[in-house]
């Protein structure tokens, strides 16, 4: 769980460092006596115990159960920042005390909004995964908080140029989910069928599965999606979402970078025009690439999906001058000419005829001329070009071809796979061999003088030069010759003409913004690179497309969405029982076969190779992004792949460390007003740790007394008395998980059809602050004075028990805190939990939710007011005991400006004789306070209640009544006046509440032996005031609101609720009838109603499960049993 | 419904109201400072009887003990007004006043009509006490078996009555017979208007007599005879049950002579139930008995006989703090006597005035003993001469 809001943030807090029930303790002491506090936890949420859980001796089955109202209480309290998934960066001391930074991890579930509705979780296509991105804080905790497990950005992903997102897309197709996963190529890339086919998928170089046994092929998967589409429907991409922009873009040339910068661009909402010289738009997609790695059909399909998304394709058009353009009202152009120009050889006799470039003789076969194939080839290359070329020859007729290349196998630049398949085509490969002359006869190519080579120092590339071994030359006869070495950018051919730079190489100048030297216009792809592949082509002209943009707006461009990341990667560890699985090759066509046509030689995955070869991907990065989960959670707004860290720096008077390997220097630990609960610790004992919390809050807020505020009960504004008789029903769909949507609005109809109803809504979350937001607005305007809620939330009460979760304390805390609503006037049904998991019919579910609405109907007749207000209490602290204890408390609680009144030696009036005990040992008075103190004094009684205690005592043999607002009996001889009898039945309570001074008396506190057996008595002292400081330092107590109102015209003081009262909540006063009226103490109150049940005349009520709606319920089923 | 209310309006004579209003002056709720006014509802039942929220509420809030009666000049009969607007809004706008003990009293007696219970309410006879398993002869212990446990709490023992009834009637060389599925009379069910109910149980009883073969009921408590003698009559076509009050029984066999009493040292003063001395106008009894004893110094209380004040609740209804006032002012009226010992007629009265006793904070200035009549009697009395 995480704090998303920034505004809460206090400028000066307590730093409490680390998660656990020490924590908690502290929290619980400083939250409640009006201390700020920020509480930073690495953990994910603050039960997990530093250390670990098996070092704790006690560990009841129920322990964190009980916890459970605390922890929902503090982790929403307003003085409470809570930070988990936090670490402190810096922390250094100043004047002010101790300049803290804490940064928090990103929260990309955001704690205030989730609705925990799962769905999510249910979408996540990883979820069945032995590692699911998304889970849970542990049952026991009680903040059920959602957790995405975010790392860096998969190495596929990082080494894709376009950083498209091979992981989701993988992960969506191993879970047979191909349309969702061909959304995401396509949001990186718009041309998910070519790239299958032809990208030299530099992704699987950095697969991480290569380090069990193969790269996953992933490529293939990606070639799979597009034709699993397109065996359905057409390729489409998705509609442009932006509205249009008036500004017109040109875009010279159709290839790769080409069709990627306009598809950008007409995402962006720009009019885009391509103008492509050649007859058919492509590029070098369709001049460079032979028809059977592409077929013609999926290239065409491809581009008519981006001219059918709105981008104009002018083929035949070359553009001759770029001003041109300008002048015809285009704002910007893209120059993605491509570099189609072959590089020559450079050797005598080049010139003859026989002797093409690879691209030339390619563009020819596109074009439908026969380029003259016969007898013997020679291919002069390594690369992709040369392959192809090849290829295309042998299918074109050659006798025989012979790639000619000067390196070795491993350091040929075009794609293993291709090499192969050429070579099964019958194409042979003299390696380490170098052109020097071309011999020719009446003009026409004869030989090809080579020469050999050996393998020298490696070069600026990484691989060894090859040299020429001397006398080594030797001739092929050839009878034609396909220079395939190269390519670049050749302006004439392209037919541009601009005012922009180019290098010898004839590749366009442009800066980091991709512009050329002439305002306006624009450069990427081979034209500034020279020739690459086409994945790089895509990234140029996408990256340009972002900038032409950025441009056109007048805008700085935003930097790109992830940043590739030096530091290590923290992705999941490999298993290393993983099992070893080959990687899935593509089926071929046989290549005696193939070798006589152009038809593609790869056929593709079937759908269970893909989603078997997918699920081979190991999901390096937990979380793969494929933003599923963000769109089942668009209205909650919850989820936000992209959320930053956040750094929150304050100034903390004192610190307080629950864990010490989570500050960043343990020397800290020795420093003035840093307080470490580990100090206090005499085993991990779980009532240790939270009393030596206890001790830590005491000596910090001692030093904090500034910090503190007063009435933090917000000033709640009466609401209007709206007319009972005017009903609301709002039923919560819990971002549709609640029920079939049909079912929902059955239930909704069912709640309009009620008496009285005036609305009945459904509200899609009703502990989202939108939904609260609806419900208040409706409820204002509509004038309602009763309510009911079918949700998750159990009661309207404020109000946390061992079953409450955050988002129904959260639910609460917009409606009524925020909104101000009265509590008072809702009636709530937990549909959630009465659905619960069982497989209910939509019948069912509806019949069970009705007759839920029908019974809230009725009981929403008999709600009446809720307590409400405070009661006020001074701050006179009377302490009995001069002990250690007594000291310390003594003296903590001075120094925060408490009004204390100290007795040294205390005996009890009646004689009792002193045991002796180890916490007895009066002390010499304390110097230097404004403590008031007295020797001695034998106690007599103490009576009354907290703020107005009356203490009667015995000082030099005179007897006094003294006043206090609270009692410590730091004396162990004065257990008695605290402990009656009877009461040790209570332990249990008291435990519950982890309040370990508690005598059944509020206002009374004390410290036992065994107290004193777990920490020092200074430390016991310490704890004390702490708690104390709880009780008093907010100067009023809160009512309890269900306590039970007395009605005193029945009430007839007959004293029987002061009979079985175990809290001393009910006392009786004097009336004018000469008799007594009952009057609850609602401070003391627990509401447990105990007293109404046992009032003869039922002169006693209590406001939420009144007499009259149990005589309801009862008369019902009797009816029914009639 | 309203020419129902036309019929009790005449029945009851409220016609003959002269809006005097000593009613309303005497009234010991209102004395107590309680919104309720008899004069006034005899107004608006009269004249304005759309003001149906004013006549709901004050006809449940009176406590039916008939000293408005005792002071009206023109004969109104205003608890039987009471009575019958009580059954007619009962059975048109249901059962209504806010019941004691969460109405645990009323429902044990409906739970009386069911005519297959089985109750185990011989339990408390002991074997000094002469009963008869067949004979002509019975007495009516009626709802002593329950309150005893009820009330045990507050330290009634409404038991005792019954056993010194018997005690006085084995004196009397009468051996009843106890019937051990008898029922509650029905009083408390009949005064707060579930005439349905109080109906079944007459038959039930009437049938469990005369199943038994009995031809006399003798009855201690003033509310089980009115109920017996006066209303199940009523409701039994053909009724020929004798029903004989204790009181009057034993009076009768004291002015034969042949009975004397021994002496009592001790100051007393009698709590007039309403039942025995303003219903059934035997206010004299009592006194009778008591100043026969000697040595007892009797003293009576302010407002005594058939001006005595109730003990502040009646059929458990509506016990409230202004019940709780007429009975502090009722005990501090018996203290005032000088009285140590608080002699009543009725297990009700004692029972409420018990509970007021109990105060936790005016113990000491409320608390006094207090016995039913039938128990001082059985303890004191003795044959002439023995």
């Amino acid at each position: 769980m995480k704090k998303a809001s920034s505004s809460s943030t206090p400028k000066k807090a307590i730093l409490v460092v680390g998660s656990g029930y020490g924590a908690l303790k502290v929290a619980q002491d400083l939250a409640q006596s009006g201390l700020p506090l920020v509480w930073v936890a690495k953990s994910p949420h603050f039960l997990e115990l530093p250390g670990g859980r098996e070092n704790f001796t006690e560990w009841p089955a129920d322990l964190n159960f009980q916890f459970r109202p605390l922890y929902l209480r503090l982790t929403r309290h307003p003085l409470v920042t809570a930070l988990t998934h936090a670490h402190i960066e810096s922390i250094r001391k100043d004047k002010d005390g101790w300049r803290t930074v804490v940064v928090q991890n990103p929260s990309y579930v955001d704690y205030d909004l989730c609705t925990g509705c799962s769905r999510c979780m249910e979408v996540c296509p990883l979820q069945d995964s032995p590692h699911p991105p998304l889970t849970r804080t542990p049952p026991y905790c009680p903040s059920r908080a959602l957790e995405l497990d975010k790392r860096q950005p998969p190495p596929c992903r990082q080494a894709c140029p376009l950083g498209v997102n091979a992981q989701a897309y993988l992960a969506l197709t191993a879970a047979s989910r191909f349309a969702e996963a061909l959304e995401v190529v396509r949001r990186d890339n718009p041309l998910p069928g070519i790239c299958g086919r032809v990208c030299h998928h530099p992704c699987e170089d950095v697969c991480r599965r290569g380090e069990v046994d193969e790269a996953v092929a992933i490529c293939s998967v990606k070639r799979f999606l597009a034709d699993w589409e397109l065996q359905n429907q057409a390729p489409r991409l998705p509609a442009v979402e932006k509205p249009p922009r008036p500004e017109k873009i040109a875009v010279i040339g159709s290839g790769p970078a080409g069709l990627t910068a306009a598809h950008y661009l007409n995402r962006e909402g720009f009019e885009v025009t391509i103008f492509e010289a050649h007859h058919e738009a492509g590029g070098m997609l369709r001049m460079g690439i032979n028809a059977f790695r592409l077929p013609r059909a999926i290239l065409n399909a491809e581009i008519q999906a981006i001219i059918e998304s709105g981008v104009t394709i002018h083929t035949d058009k070359p553009v001759q001058k770029i001003d041109d353009l300008f002048k015809e009202g285009f704002q910007a152009a893209v120059l993605c000419t491509g570099a189609h120009q072959d590089l020559r050889l450079n050797i005598p006799g080049e010139e003859a005829g026989g002797v093409v470039g690879a691209v030339e003789m390619l563009r020819q076969v596109q074009e439908g001329k026969h380029p003259g194939i016969k007898g013997k080839v020679l291919v002069v290359g390594g690369g992709n070009s040369a392959i192809d070329a090849a290829r295309a020859a042998v299918r074109l007729g050659a006798g025989a071809v012979t790639l000619c290349y000067r390196r070795e196998r491993g350091e040929m630049p075009a794609r293993p796979a291709e090499v192969r398949e050429a070579e099964e085509e019958g194409i042979l490969i003299e390696f380490r061999v170098a052109p020097e002359k071309v011999i020719s006869e009446k003009g026409r190519v004869k030989e090809l003088e080579l020469i050999r080579m050996k393998m020298g120092k490696p070069d600026e590339s990484g691989r060894r030069r090859p040299e020429p071994i001397a006398g080594s030359q030797f001739v092929e006869p050839a009878d034609m010759i396909i220079v395939a070495i190269g390519q670049q950018p050749h302006w004439e051919q392209a037919g541009v003409k601009g005012k922009f730079a180019a290098d010898s190489s004839g590749r366009v100048a442009v800066n980091s913004a991709f512009a050329t030297g002439q305002p306006g216009v624009f450069a990427a792809g081979d034209v500034v690179t020279g020739p690459a592949t086409v994945v790089g082509s895509m990234a140029q002209g996408r990256q340009a497309a972002q900038q032409v943009a950025a441009y056109l707006s007048g805008k700085k461009l935003s930097p790109p969405k992830f940043e590739k990341s030096e530091k290590d990667q923290d992705y999941l560890p490999i298993p290393e029982d993983i099992p070893k699985l080959a990687r899935t090759e593509m089926a071929k066509r046989a290549a005696h076969v193939r070798k006589y046509d152009f038809a593609e030689v790869e056929t593709g995955f079937t759908e269970t190779q893909a989603v078997e070869e997918a699920k081979r991907c190991l999901q390096c990065a937990s979380c793969c992004e494929c933003l599923a989960c963000e769109a089942v959670c668009a209205d909650i707004g919850a989820i936000d792949h992209h959320r930053k860290a956040r750094r929150i720096t304050f100034e903390s008077p004192t610190v307080i460390v629950a864990n010490e390997d989570e500050i960043p220097d343990k020397e800290l630990l020795e420093q003035e007003g840093v307080y470490r609960i580990g100090d206090f610790r005499r085993s991990t004992d779980i009532v240790n740790v939270l009393i030596a919390g206890s001790a830590s809050a005491g000596m910090a807020m001692a030093q904090c007394a500034d910090l503190r505020t007063q009435g933090i009960v917000a000033d709640v504004k009466p609401q209007p008395d709206y007319d009972e008789n005017r009903i609301g029903v709002f039923v919560c769909t819990c971002n549709g998980t609640m029920a079939p949507a049909g079912a929902l609005e059955r239930i909704r109809a069912a709640g309009k059809q009620m008496p009285g109803v005036i609305q009945s809504d459904l509200i899609f979350s009703a502990c989202h602050p939108r939904g609260a937001e609806q419900i208040a607005k409706t409820v204002r305007k509509e004038r309602l004075g009763r309510v009911i809620l079918v949700s998750c939330v159990c009661c309207p009460l404020e109000f946390q028990c061992i079953s409450c979760n955050d988002q129904r304390n959260r639910a609460r805390i917009h409606l009524f805190d925020e909104w101000g609503l009265d509590r008072s006037r809702f009636e709530t049904i937990n549909l959630r939990d009465h659905l619960g998991a069982r497989d209910l019919s939509e019948d069912q579910v509806v019949e069970k939710a009705v007759g839920f609405l029908r019974e809230a109907y009725i009981r929403s007749r008999f709600l009446s007011p809720l307590r409400s207000g405070t009661t006020k209490i001074g701050n006179r602290i009377l302490i009995l005991g001069g002990s250690e204890v007594g000291l310390s408390c003594a003296r903590l609680l001075d120094l925060q400006g408490f009004n204390v009144r100290l007795i040294h030696k205390c005996t009890l009036a009646n004689g009792t004789p002193l045991p002796k005990d180890i916490a007895v040992r009066p002390t010499k008075n304390i110097t230097g306070s404004n403590i008031i103190q007295t020797p001695a004094a034998a106690i007599e009684k103490i009576r009354g209640n907290l703020g107005n205690f009356e203490t009667t005592l015995y000082e030099d043999g005179k007897r006094r009544r003294w006043k206090s607002d609270v009692v410590c009996l730091a004396d162990l001889n004065l257990l008695s006046l605290a402990m009656p009898v009877g009461m040790f039945g209570l332990k249990k309570f008291y435990r519950y509440n982890f309040a370990f001074f508690q005598t059944p008396q509020i206002g009374i506190y004390r410290v036992m032996p065994r107290t004193l057996k777990r920490v020092s008595p200074q430390q016991a002292g310490a704890a004390l005031a702490a708690h104390v400081a709880t009780t008093a330092a907010e100067a009023f107590l809160k009512d309890h609101e269900l306590s039970p109102r007395v009605d005193p015209e029945r009430c007839r003081g007959c004293g029987r609720c002061v009979e079985i009262c175990p809290f001393d909540a009910v006392k009786l006063v004097p009336n004018d009838r000469g008799f007594y009226t009952a009057e609850v103490l609602r401070y003391n109150c627990v509401g447990c109603g105990g007293c109404v049940g046992r009032c003869p005349v039922t002169a006693m009520d209590i406001p939420y499960f009144s007499n009259r709606l149990l005589e309801e319920i009862a008369a019902c089923t009797m009816a029914q049993e009639d | 419904m309203d020419k129902k209310i036309d019929s009790i309006i005449q029945d009851r004579f409220l016609y003959q109201c002269l809006e005097c209003g000593k009613c309303t002056a005497v009234c010991p709720r209102r004395l107590t400072g309680k919104e309720y006014s008899p004069r006034l509802l005899v107004h608006k039942v009269i004249v304005e009887r759309e003001d149906e929220a004013f006549i709901e509420n004050a006809v449940w809030e009176c406590l039916t003990c008939e000293i408005c009666s005792e002071h009206c000049p023109s004969g109104v009969q205003f608890s039987g007004f009471i009575l019958e607007m009580r059954e007619l809004l009962a059975e048109t706008k249901g059962l209504k006043g806010y019941r004691a003990h969460d109405g645990a009293i009323h429902s044990w007696m409906r739970m009386m009509t069911a005519p297959e219970l089985k109750q185990n309410r011989l339990d408390w006879v002991t074997d000094d006490l002469k009963t008869a398993s067949q004979g002509d002869v019975a007495y009516f212990v009626g709802c002593a078996p329950y309150f005893d446990i009820f009330f045990a709490g507050i330290e009634v023992d409404t038991l005792a009555i019954a056993r010194d009834s018997i005690r006085l009637l084995n004196f009397l060389d009468i051996q009843p017979v106890l019937i051990p599925d008898e029922r509650c009379c029905g009083h408390d069910l009949l005064w707060t208007g579930d005439r349905e109910n109080f109906e079944r149980l007459q038959k039930l009883n009437y049938k469990t007599f005369k199943d038994a073969g009995i031809r006399e009921v003798i009855v201690s408590c003033p509310e089980c005879y009115q109920i017996l003698s006066e209303y199940m009559p009523k409701v039994i076509p053909g009724f020929d049950l004798k029903i004989t009050l204790l009181l009057d029984l034993i009076q009768k066999e004291v002015h034969k002579g042949g009975t004397a009493f021994e002496p009592l040292k001790r100051r007393t003063t009698f709590q007039d139930p309403c039942r025995l001395s303003r219903m059934l106008d035997r206010s004299a009894g009592p006194r009778d008995l008591l100043t026969r004893i000697p040595d007892m110094r009797f003293a009576e209380m302010e407002h005594s006989g058939r001006n005595a004040i109730c003990c502040g609740n009646s059929a458990f209804i509506n016990c409230d703090a202004h019940s709780k006032q007429i009975q502090v002012q009722r005990l501090q009226e018996a203290k005032s006597t000088g009285a140590d010992l608080l002699v009543t007629a009725c297990p009700k009265c004692m029972i409420h005035l018990t509970c007021a006793m109990r105060d936790r904070l005016k113990q000491g200035n409320l608390k006094m003993e207090i016995r039913d009549l039938m128990s001082v009697l059985a303890d004191q009395i003795k044959p002439y001469g023995g």
